[in-house]
């Protein structure tokens, strides 16, 4: 048994039927249903993550998109500690959709959150008139926001896991410059001084 | 309301319904649903404009309006409805005369149709094909019901109309607040009262999902309200699910307005209650108060095993069978270790405001549902789960809880099939799912029982019936016994057994039921 276990409070986003609940299932269960039914306000569920040298343990809030069950997101994103953001790359709607919600997060978020924006469906692009967000503007808005970028495939398992680990990796990172007495990892691969300090300039931060 | 008296079980083999007595009073055995006489004194027989075949209808009011509107707005609904209605008209008979036997072979498939739409005429959901079919059908409807609302101040409860075909179809009616409802049925066997009852499930469902104050609001800000877009596709599709299932595969807790419990040792069900009342106190004496208002564990397939609730508040019949609709609905979720948290408006207890469900399966294939009237709820509920699971786990006593009752079939040769229902709890028990034949058969006995608004004729009642069948060799009989404690459908499959000996074999059987009664029904559930 690993004894040095983080817990990482995460939450989906994003317009119904991006992707969400299939991304938890690959995630999860490394799988995929091709009908699945819509999720009804939120699931809730955990996954534990061997990483280096310890585990990390991934609180988990999939939320239904649905407008109707909007009220509820704060109480997901609350305490989050990272949030995917989820978009449909064939829906220029879900796009908009998810700059919403990153909004909505650094307003009303705990200050520190990892945000994630993560374009689901790579796999329906069989040519580039397919697409119908430019990974350039999605990249563009990762850089503006301080978001992880990541285009995924929850049907094919593409850069799926790629998410969760970026997150784990990025989370502890943060905590270490903070109270948490972190040299548990991370050192190995040097990467501590890469890590960008706290952007705390945004605007639309109320600072509390 | 005059109908014919007369019904008919068989045409060809004259297989009569034998009998029908009242132990306690007098049972006045309605034809009901089986009439095939136009009742004369409410109906206008009108040859269409447009359709040279004799088309009728008639209403299930009589109408004291002016007798020649009257006729221009059927001669309206039958030629409307004939040129949209082909398409789904069940054709394949052409016997004219109204053959009951065929409804139990012939009408296998879908045989009622759901339509919900606003008090503005909107459509919000059919489950026509064809949505444009529908709109127009709609149109029509809603103007036809508006007409006797203005004219007669009445709900338009139902009309019949016959096809060229001598096909009989029937539309009924629920008038909601902002929402109308509809079914066409083209079965017989159902009466008006009981398909608006399974209206009255599906309006349940809406407001669900939306809540009544909701609603109020939103068709209030502006009249013709696009509903069916603002409900999500989550929500279409449980409506789809929920209205299919009504027409092909009813389920025996709506039939019977009632829930199942899972059939277990008292032991095994005290072990539960305990745990979750001893849980439920440690809990509050950390000072959750009311954050919990109703605690369920019921089986993987929605039976129950267990109820804690506060001792002045009961939850109604049918909120709970929505809850387990939506939760049928997740299940594949639930089984990998989701826990779902959502709200939902009990529209029977309070249509105004939103309850927060959390639901979880455990390992030990239980699914717990916990109720908060509290948004932010979530984290003292699931802690409070957690608590229950963990005993749960360590209790060998909570492992396979489904008690197999295996000799009621030797006991009661002659019984193929039964259901009791306990009034007092709102329970039923049966030894196995009716299949939809079944089920027919006991539509058809519990409507010879029960007047036009689905109230029992008298306090105790008794009715026998002969089907004949072609499925199955010989006749089989049924039994429908209602008393103020119970209710009991019995359906036999021996042809000469006598009528003594029958109800003898009714009798035994409800002994039995009551002698093992706390294994097959929640008595009290556990109050606070
Ligand atoms: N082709 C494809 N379909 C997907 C992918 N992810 C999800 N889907 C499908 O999109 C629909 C909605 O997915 P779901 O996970 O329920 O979306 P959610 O509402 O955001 O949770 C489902 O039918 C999925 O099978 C993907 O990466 N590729
Ligand atoms: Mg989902």
């Amino acid at each position: 048994m690993n004894s040095n276990v983080t817990s990482i409070k995460l939450v989906l986003l994003g317009e119904a039927a991006v992707g969400k609940s299939s991304i938890v299932l690959r995630f999860v269960s490394n799988d995929f249903a091709e009908n699945k039914e819509p999720t009804i306000g939120a699931a809730f569920l955990t996954q534990r993550v061997n990483m280096a040298d310890h585990t990390i343990k991934f609180e988990i809030w999939d939320t239904a998109g649905q407008e109707r069950f909007a009220s509820l997101a704060p109480m997901y994103y609350r305490n989050a500690q990272a949030a995917l953001v989820v978009y449909d790359v064939t829906k220029p709607q879900s796009f908009i959709k998810a700059r919403h919600w990153v909004k909505e997060l650094h307003e009303q978020a705990s200050k520190g959150i990892v945000i994630a924006l993560v374009g689901n469906k790579m796999d329906l692009l069989e040519s580039e008139e397919d697409r119908k967000v430019a990974k350039e503007e999605a990249e563009k808005l990762s850089q503006e926001e301080n978001l992880l970028f990541f285009e995924t495939s929850a049907k094919t398992g593409d850069n799926v896991n790629e998410v969760f680990l970026a997150i784990g990796e990025k989370i502890p990172l943060k905590k270490s410059d903070g109270s948490n007495t972190d040299g548990l990892r991370g050192t190995e691969d040097g990467r501590i001084d890469l890590n960008k300090p706290d952007d705390t300039s945004n605007p639309n931060s109320c600072g509390c | 309301m005059r109908r014919s008296p007369s019904f008919q079980i068989s045409t060809k083999n004259s297989a009569k319904p034998t009998t029908s007595i009242d132990l306690t009073n007098h049972l006045s055995a309605r034809g009901g649903l089986f009439y095939q006489d136009i009742d004369t004194g409410t109906t206008a027989s009108i040859k269409a404009k447009n359709d040279p075949n004799l088309l009728a209808a008639t209403y299930d009011h009589s109408i004291s309006a002016d007798t020649d509107l009257n006729i221009d707005l059927q001669s309206l609904i039958t030629s409307e409805l004939n040129s949209l209605y082909p398409l789904t008209l069940n054709q394949e008979t052409s016997n004219k005369s109204a053959n009951t036997t065929k409804f139990i072979d012939e009408r296998g498939g879908k045989d009622k149709h759901f339509f919900v739409f606003t008090s503005a005429g909107k459509l919000v959901f059919s489950q026509w094909e064809n949505e444009n079919h529908a709109m127009g059908l709609t149109g029509i409807i809603h103007t036809v019901m508006n007409y006797f609302n203005i004219n007669d101040n009445t709900a338009m409860r139902q009309f019949t109309m016959y096809g060229k075909d001598g096909i009989m179809t029937r539309f009924v009616f629920l008038d909601k607040n902002h929402i109308k409802l509809m079914v066409q049925c083209n079965n017989n066997y159902e009466s008006t009262a009981q398909l608006q009852q399974q209206l009255d499930l599906v309006y349940s469902y809406i407001i669900s999902s939306v809540s009544q104050r909701n609603l109020n609001k939103l068709m209030l800000k502006r009249s013709n309200f696009d509903l069916q877009h603002y409900l999500t596709d989550l929500d279409q599709q449980l409506l789809k699910s929920l209205c299919e299932s009504l027409a092909t595969q009813p389920k025996l807790t709506w039939f019977a307005n009632s829930l199942e419990c899972l059939p277990m040792s008292p032991k095994k069900r005290n072990a539960i209650n305990s745990i979750l009342s001893t849980t439920y106190l440690d809990f509050n004496i950390s000072n959750h108060n009311g954050q919990i208002l109703y605690t369920l564990v019921t089986s993987l397939d929605m039976r129950l095993i267990s109820i804690l609730r506060p001792s002045n508040h009961t939850l109604h019949t049918m909120d709970l069978q929505i809850l387990f609709e939506v939760v049928r609905a997740q299940l594949t979720d639930l089984l990998l270790d989701k826990v779902l948290w959502f709200p939902i408006c009990f529209q029977k207890f309070n249509d105004n405001g939103f309850l927060y469900a959390l639901i979880k399966v455990l390992p030990n294939n239980t699914i717990m549902m916990v109720i908060s009237s509290q948004k932010n709820a979530f984290d003292i509920l699931n802690e409070f789960v957690r608590r229950i699971e963990d005993k749960m786990i360590d209790d060998n006593t909570c492992n396979n809880l489904e008690l197999q009752l295996l000799d009621w079939h030797k006991k009661f040769p002659y019984i193929n099939h039964f259901i009791y229902k306990m009034k007092r709890t709102v329970q039923i028990y049966t030894p196995s799912q009716p299949t939809n034949e079944m089920l027919q058969f006991y539509y058809h006995l519990k409507n010879l029982c029960e007047d036009d608004k689905g109230t029992n004729l008298n306090k105790s009642s008794v009715a026998m019936l002969k089907w004949k069948n072609d499925a199955t060799p010989g006749l089989l009989s049924g039994v429908y016994w209602a008393t103020e404690k119970f209710e009991l459908y019995i359906l036999l499959n021996d042809i000469n057994l006598s009528n003594q000996s029958i109800l003898k074999s009714a009798k035994l059987l409800i002994q039995h039921i009551r002698e093992i009664e706390s294994y097959l029904f929640i008595s009290r559930g556990v109050t606070f």
